[in-house]
């Protein structure tokens, strides 16, 4: 397979037209689109309308007497017990989710209903909310048990949606993060009981309580300049896979391909040979396109080195589907008899997988179908999990759709095996 | 050595293919002389185990190459029609790539490749890419690639097609050097009979897909024993003339050439005073008058009613 891979690779190296397309043009179109198109991708959260249902069962009032009545009966002393009771008081996780969801920040585009149970769920059925807030009865006392006193269970706000749409995972970030920054404050007002005694407890106040702000100014901060560096780099990698497809039509054509049967070679190594050159020449590509386009408009400023690996984790993988894909449109190639149909058919799913994946036009402008469609398109699927990664999305939230990629690019190559000539015969 | 038992090959319903039957012996040069379409490239397909045959059978020294395609591909080297080579690789990593699909590695293939380069007179440009190439110096390498691993049996598909005549004469004394001196093998086909003429002991004539006639030249060319050729040189061509000399007796074919006109007639039919004769009557000038031996182009002419290259 080396062999074939270091002339596959020449050839692409040396075939100067192909180069300026595959590393100036996308370049280029990342200015052009970058300027011209940014208010579609920074603005989109202007776009974006959340109707969720809000099913408030916790009533905060009455949990936050019950926890300081319990409180009384801890063996604390006098000034732990109000200084306990104060960061309570200054410290109500319900009340404080209904003032995330309720701020100016989010009313833009966040519509909360308050519901009863039953009410939401006929919603939510009906599709006229995007999904359910559930905040349990007891929440509040069971959140400052567990905050403040490290006592009880953990107290849990469920999402409940039937669509894993934009909108709900925007939804489950902003609650994600406020969760996180509950957690937060939580641990920091612990340690200034542990080291400061009471009179800290009054700087707790000031903590910032809006949580969920910090994902949301995440959602915000895709920049139009990320959005098409990563779209445009993505589809010009993609488009590799058909360039390996249509250097084969000259191979078979002109009987290369034929020479090499004759060697005794077996057509496989042949086959992976191609799915080896564009691995790595789309690998070369994106890497090029990112960096390049890294510097020049500063597109993941202070990022550190774990946000790096992901990013890269995740274009490797696009890169193993890309080259299945070349190895698919190889095998179909040789197996049809017009060569020029199955160029055809392989520079229309280019693009039609361009224009759903988001890489031809922003993913925030497409409709829902589109955008569930987009993501089982290899590059579809890249680029949701690249934006989800600039937004603070954990390696545990990538594992679904990296899994997902690795059953497409199995499912591929084992097309493209069973399709090519693999007996050497034409 | 190498035998092909009533070949056939039908696609979609159209016979491409009909019954051939060669064979080549160890050492010998055959040629396969044929019109486009007759069926030679895809004989050559199916000699070479790339196409299956809708019925018949090819055997290398008596075994099926149908059912043992890789003993044939180990022998062989073929030379196919179109340039099988990389325009973005220079000849040298051309002839490099092709040696390690063969097997070849390290110094000995470096070895074999200059061995090549200087046979096919191309060792200076070894580092030019092929693309820069002229057709003919494009044939040459086409042809060192299929005998990187010294094949015992070399094919050769039209090798000198649309070439300038040095690189020509070049190939031609290519192959007679394999043959004569390292006794490879040669199946070799054209469209020019001189070519065949001059390379091969034997040849098979094909047509329609059929092997319509065979053997040396000499015997192919007593086919027309029984007949002569007259090259008449008019002053100019008067096609009343032409329908004039078809209609005579013992006058079996006239053709208008660029030379002339071509008169072939039975032998010792005592025709000259006539065809002078009707040219008078027809106010033509007779320039000069050749009475030919008949060539395998008459031959070829003869058994298929139309030139090669037609």
């Amino acid at each position: 397979m080396n062999v074939f891979f270091k002339k596959d690779f020449l050839v692409y190296w040396r075939d100067r037209k192909e180069m300026l397309i595959a590393f100036i043009l996308p370049l280029v179109l990342v200015v052009i689109l970058g300027f011209a198109l940014s208010g579609w991708v920074e603005n989109s959260n202007e776009n974006i309308e959340i109707k969720a249902a809000l099913v408030m069962l916790d009533q905060s009032k009455e949990g936050l007497e019950r926890f300081q009545y319990k409180l009384n009966s801890l063996p604390l002393t006098a000034d732990e017990k109000t200084a306990i009771s104060k960061a309570a008081e200054a410290f109500i996780p319900g009340a404080m989710l209904l003032d995330m969801l309720n701020s100016d920040e989010t009313k833009g585009f966040l519509n909360i209903t308050q519901l009863d149970e039953e009410s939401a769920l006929k919603q939510l059925n009906e599709e006229k909310v995007d999904a359910i807030i559930l905040v349990p009865e007891g929440y509040t006392e069971a959140a400052l048990n567990s905050l403040l006193l490290r006592k009880g269970g953990e107290a849990e706000i469920t999402l409940t949606a039937d669509t894993d749409s934009l909108n709900v995972q925007v939804l489950q970030n902003m609650l994600d993060s406020f969760l996180s920054d509950v957690n937060n404050q939580a641990a920091l007002s612990s340690a200034s009981r542990s080291y400061g005694g009471a009179e800290i407890s009054g700087a707790e106040a000031s903590l910032p309580l809006v949580g969920g702000m910090e994902q949301m100014e995440g959602v915000e901060m895709i920049t139009s300049f990320q959005y098409f560096a990563l779209a445009i780099s993505i589809f010009f990698a993609l488009s590799v896979s058909t360039t390996t497809a249509s250097k084969s039509i000259t191979e078979k054509r002109e009987q290369v391909f034929m020479r090499i049967l004759l060697a005794g070679t077996h057509p496989l190594r042949y086959l992976a040979g191609k799915a080896a050159s564009t691995f790595c020449m789309s690998v070369l590509q994106l890497a090029v396109l990112l960096v390049i386009s890294h510097f020049i408009y500063d597109l993941f400023p202070g990022k550190s080195l774990e946000f790096w690996i992901g990013l890269s984790f995740i274009l490797i993988m696009l890169c193993l589907a890309i080259a299945a894909l070349a190895a698919l449109y190889t095998a179909m190639l040789f197996r049809m008899k017009d060569a020029d149909v199955a160029s055809g058919i392989s520079f229309l799913l280019l693009i039609v997988f361009g224009i759903i994946g988001g890489n031809l036009v922003p993913i925030y402008i497409l409709p829902d179908w589109a955008i569930s469609l987009g993501n089982v398109t290899p590059n579809g699927l890249a680029l949701s999990m690249l934006l989800q990664w600039i937004q603070g999305s954990s390696f545990d939230d990538l594992w679904q759709p990296v899994f997902y990629q690795a059953i497409f690019c199995v499912a591929i190559v084992g097309a493209s095996v069973w399709i090519f000539p693999r007996r050497g015969r034409l | 050595m190498l035998e092909t038992v009533e070949l056939r090959k039908v696609y979609k319903g159209k016979t491409a293919v009909d019954e051939v039957s060669l064979y080549l012996d160890h050492g010998e040069s055959v040629g396969l002389i044929g019109p486009n379409g007759a069926g030679k490239s895809t004989t050559i397909s199916m000699i070479s185990s790339l196409l299956k045959p809708t019925s018949g059978d090819v055997r290398l020294n008596g075994k099926s190459v149908i059912k043992h395609p890789q003993e044939i591909r180990k022998v062989l080297g073929v030379v196919p029609q179109q340039i099988a080579l990389y325009e973005e690789l220079s000849s040298y990593e051309n002839l490099k790539f092709f040696g390690h699909v063969y097997g070849l590695r390290g110094k000995a293939l470096d070895m074999k490749i200059q061995q090549l380069l200087e046979m096919v007179g191309l060792r200076e440009r070894q580092k030019e890419l092929i693309k820069t190439y002229s057709g003919g110096m494009k044939r040459r390498i086409n042809i060192a690639a299929a005998l990187l691993h010294d094949p015992q049996i070399v094919i050769m598909d039209e090798p000198t097609v649309g070439i300038d005549p040095q690189s020509r004469n070049h190939i031609l004394e290519t192959v007679r050097l394999l043959n004569r001196e390292k006794g490879t093998t040669v199946l070799y086909t054209s469209h020019y009979m001189e070519e065949v003429e001059q390379l091969c002991n034997r040849m098979y004539i094909m047509d329609h897909g059929r092997i319509i006639a065979s053997g040396t030249k000499e015997e192919l060319q007593r086919i027309l024993s029984g007949e002569d050729t007259f090259l008449i040189q008019l002053n100019h061509q008067n096609p009343n003339l032409t329908s004039e000399l078809l209609a005579m007796e013992n006058v079996r074919q006239v053709e208008e050439t660029s030379e002339g006109l071509k008169l072939i007639a039975a032998k010792n039919s005592r025709i000259l005073s006539k065809i002078v004769q009707a040219a008078e009557g027809h106010q033509v000038q007779i320039l000069n008058i050749h009475i030919q031996s008949p060539s395998l182009e008459d031959v070829f002419l003869h058994l298929t009613g139309r030139t090669l290259r037609d």
